[in-house]
């Protein structure tokens, strides 16, 4: 890994800490409360809080904050029609298509958290939230929201190419569409949970690079996450468990991994796709996928992580893939892809070029590999690729610890 | 509370539990390995330079009292190709015996050397349930010890029919049934996350049981009791269709969420009695707030806040009920009797105590911006003195 990477690398963890997913907040914030009553330009004081949160984005002001107390804010008597009084500001075929809109660079937060702080589409055919104004924010960590009840679409949205957006400690669960999608630069994911959506868990369209995604955790839906575009972007501490499909799923994209965990995942732990070019995953996990690291695109870097215990090869590059390294990494415990008529690789190279796969443990104490209870480097034939391309290999297994919350 | 500190203040309450056996502090046993990288041998596997490569072997060769640490990867059907007959599958038993993949038939602790997230436990949708606990006083994972349970066809995540099982730090994704069903007395079910199960996240029969600090996401119920009298304490029901579901007599329920669930947020069942329910969240659920049967349970300090319909509804036959110094707002309508704001709806056809509460206004039960009480046939609440503020209730419910 190159020193201006690694530079790059930590100064965005830096940022992370730094930001945090809050936002200063300046001036007394908004008040939205279940014992509210909306009044345009009148409601969010504390002795006469908002009852919807649309109401008070509507008599908000540029960079104020908007505290949101417990309950469930939607369709507020279920009739499928957002026209009475304190029912979000919806449009539901038109407009914004959505339940709320964020057009206005507001942060937005709950005063107990995502568990008590109920958004609800009611099963509508709208975005839950959509934010379309740079600089906004939903949620930080502890403050965020539950988002749910989205017919036929995603959970929160930024659809525009605004900038330094953050979505911090919300959790999305069982949407028609994706949890969360996130487009633009300079954006913010923190700590956000999504469960059981029928899309993607997170999907990120990252242009201009400066994005962080730290901390989230995608759990049984279509796919984990998906990536597109990114550009020396960073991803760190988040788990893909259990997805229909992959667990993280890149596109187009050059960015860099850290402690992140696949596991469990029906499909690819860590998915490249044709167009990545640049992907470094550093102490990260892929276990108990279907297959651990699946590479069809250009110079990816495997340092320092553990892809064991994969039903299929442990890591598996694509014929056309080039400027492939495995290193320091575990390779084992890997089934080896009986579908493709082999055993126990833990890497396969089915490229024309050489996978450098140096200083891995491969399973066995000797420092050696082959079968069980190890794996072995793999070429399209089922033979062992050359000696040179993964000697020396680890004589012990090399300790990843990866950032994810157990 | 940040992650880091609620592990540790997890860890310090199972530790000051007598009978629980820790990594690092086990009973006295000696500590057999597992590994992805293991080979299995009866009688031969377990040591750190040769682990077994399946956790039903160590089971096999271990003694009473003995800690298994089982490392990262995947344990199970190891090939995919449907029968648990290879080298280093576990040791299933499918349609007969213990129905199960794994089964912890002797008194051992379980732990996994780096946690739930890349410890996979996959019956690989075989109809088993994935772990069954079949011996009194074992441990399965520990605070960043755990496993992830999955993939079980028809069953669940994990069973136990024997008492004083410790489960702690575990996640059930996506199994047939419940994601953990525990029978018997006595256990310490802490810090488990139950999500996408096709049944209940967590499930308990049985009495004396501590349920701390769990979460259950979008299962078909998050939380279900039956028997008692049992602590459920610090957990999490959000997303489900019916967030908790309560039986038996004398349990104690004590700053848990039920939230967003698509349905009602919490039932106490048909004859059930003697609940106490204390500083809970129950906000934002699809029907009721609170659905309540059974006899003399006592509401107190709870949040009952935004639900679509009704916040409590107390239905025929009930008796003796008590919901005091809690929120009741922002619930709305029983539509099909034209009712609106029913903080509380009384058709019991007794009294229902309702006193202190706040009902969203300083004046009392009323009209929006607050909540009012509601009354069928035959039927009255009691609902002064009233609070004139919000009462401040911070459950410290898991992630």
């Amino acid at each position: 890994m190159t020193t201006r990477r690694l530079r790059r690398v930590c100064s965005g963890l830096l940022a992370l800490l730094v930001v945090g997913g809050a936002r200063a907040v300046s001036g007394a914030p908004l008040l939205v409360a279940n014992n509210g009553l909306d009044g345009p330009a009148t409601c969010g004081s504390k002795g006469a809080p908002c009852r919807s949160i649309s109401q008070a984005i509507a008599n908000a002001q540029e960079g104020d904050t908007i505290l949101v107390g417990p309950g469930r804010y939607g369709d507020l008597n279920g009739d499928g029609a957002f026209d009475d009084p304190g029912d979000e500001a919806a449009e539901v075929d038109t407009g914004c298509d959505c339940m709320i809109h964020v057009d206005k660079p507001v942060t937005i937060l709950s005063r107990d958290g995502a568990g008590a702080t109920i958004l609800d589409a009611g099963s509508a055919s709208v975005f839950v939230v959509r934010i379309d104004a740079g600089g906004a924010s939903l949620g930080e960590v502890g403050k965020g929201f539950t988002v749910l009840g989205s017919g036929d679409s995603s959970g929160i949205v930024a659809l525009s190419s605004a900038a330094e957006i953050v979505i911090a400690g919300n959790r999305m669960i069982g949407l028609a569409g994706t949890g969360l999608s996130l487009l633009g630069r300079g954006n913010t994911a923190l700590a956000n949970d999504s469960i059981g959506n029928a899309g993607f868990g997170f999907f990120f369209r990252l242009e201009g690079g400066g994005n962080s995604i730290a901390g989230n955790e995608a759990i049984l839906n279509g796919s984990g996450f998906e990536l597109r575009g990114a550009r020396d972007d960073l991803v760190v501490g988040n788990a893909a468990l259990r997805n229909e499909v992959d667990g993280f799923r890149l596109l187009e994209v050059s960015c860099t991994f850290i402690g992140d965990v696949a596991a469990g995942n029906l499909g690819h732990g860590f998915s490249l796709t044709a167009n990545s070019r640049g992907v470094v995953i550093l102490g990260s996990v892929a276990a108990g996928n279907g297959r651990g690291i699946n590479v069809t695109g250009d110079s990816l870097v495997v340092s320092r992580s553990s892809v064991v215990g994969n039903y299929g090869v442990g890591v598996a590059v694509h014929a056309a893939a080039t400027g492939i390294e495995i290193e320091q990494s575990n390779l084992f415990g890997n089934n080896g892809g009986a579908d493709l008529g082999l055993t126990n690789c833990g890497l396969l190279n089915a490229s024309a070029a050489p996978v450098l796969a140096g200083g891995n443990f491969w399973g066995l104490p000797n420092g050696g590999v082959g079968s069980d209870p190890g794996d072995r480097p793999c070429d399209a034939a089922g033979g062992f690729l050359p000696t040179a391309t993964f000697s020396p290999a680890a004589r012990k297994e090399i300790k990843v610890r990866p950032r994810v919350a157990q | 509370m940040p992650h880091a500190a609620r592990r540790l203040h997890l860890m310090a309450l199972i530790a000051a539990l007598p009978f629980v056996g820790m990594p690092g502090s086990a009973r006295g046993g000696t500590t057999l390995y597992v590994d992805n990288k293991g080979t299995d041998g009866p009688a031969t596997c377990g040591t750190k330079a040769a682990p077994c490569r399946s956790i039903s072997q160590a089971i096999a060769n271990a003694q009473l009292d003995d800690t298994i640490l089982v490392g990262a990867g995947r344990y199970g059907d190891l090939n995919d190709d449907g029968s648990f007959d290879d080298p280093g599958d576990e040791a299933a038993e499918v349609d007969t015996g213990c129905d199960c993949m794994l089964k912890i038939d002797k008194r051992v602790s379980l732990f996994s050397l780096s946690g739930a997230g890349v410890t996979v436990l996959d019956a690989a949708g075989a109809s088993i349930a994935v772990v069954h606990v079949a011996a009194a006083s074992v441990t399965v994972g520990a605070p960043g010890r755990g496993f992830l349970l999955v993939g079980s066809g028809d069953s669940a995540g994990l069973r136990s029919a024997a008492n004083a099982a410790v489960v702690v730090g575990n996640r059930a994704i996506d199994n047939g049934e419940q994601g953990f069903d525990l029978d018997g007395n006595l256990h310490l079910v802490a810090g488990n996350r139950a999500i996408g199960n096709s049944g209940v996240g967590f499930e308990l029969g049985g009495i004396g049981n501590t349920v701390l600090e769990n979460a259950a996401l979008y299962n078909e119920v998050g939380f279900e009791t039956f028997d008692g009298p049992n602590l459920v304490q610090s957990n999490l029901a959000s997303g489900n269709e019916i967030g908790v579901r309560a039986g038996g007599s004398g349990a104690t329920f004590v700053a848990n969420v039920a939230s967003g669930n698509s349905g009602i947020g919490w039932v106490l069942r048909v004859a059930s009695a003697g609940f106490m329910l204390r500083g809970n969240l129950v906000q934002g659920n699809g029907s009721q707030g609170l659905l309540i049967s059974g006899s003399s349970h006592v509401l107190t300090g709870n949040s009952i806040v935004g639900n679509r319909l009704s916040g409590v509804l107390v239905l025929s036959g009930a008796s003796a009920i008590s919901v005091e110094q809690g929120n009741l707002f922002g619930n709305n309508d029983a539509l099909d009797l034209g009712m609106r704001n029913c903080g509380v709806f009384n058709l019991s056809m007794g009294n229902v105590l309702a006193l202190e509460n706040f009902w969203g206004t300083p004046s009392g039960p009323g009209g929006d911006p607050g909540d009012t009480v509601c009354n069928g046939v035959f039927s009255s609440i009691e609902f002064g003195p009233v609070a004139a503020k919000e009462f401040k209730v911070k459950a410290e419910a898991a992630r």
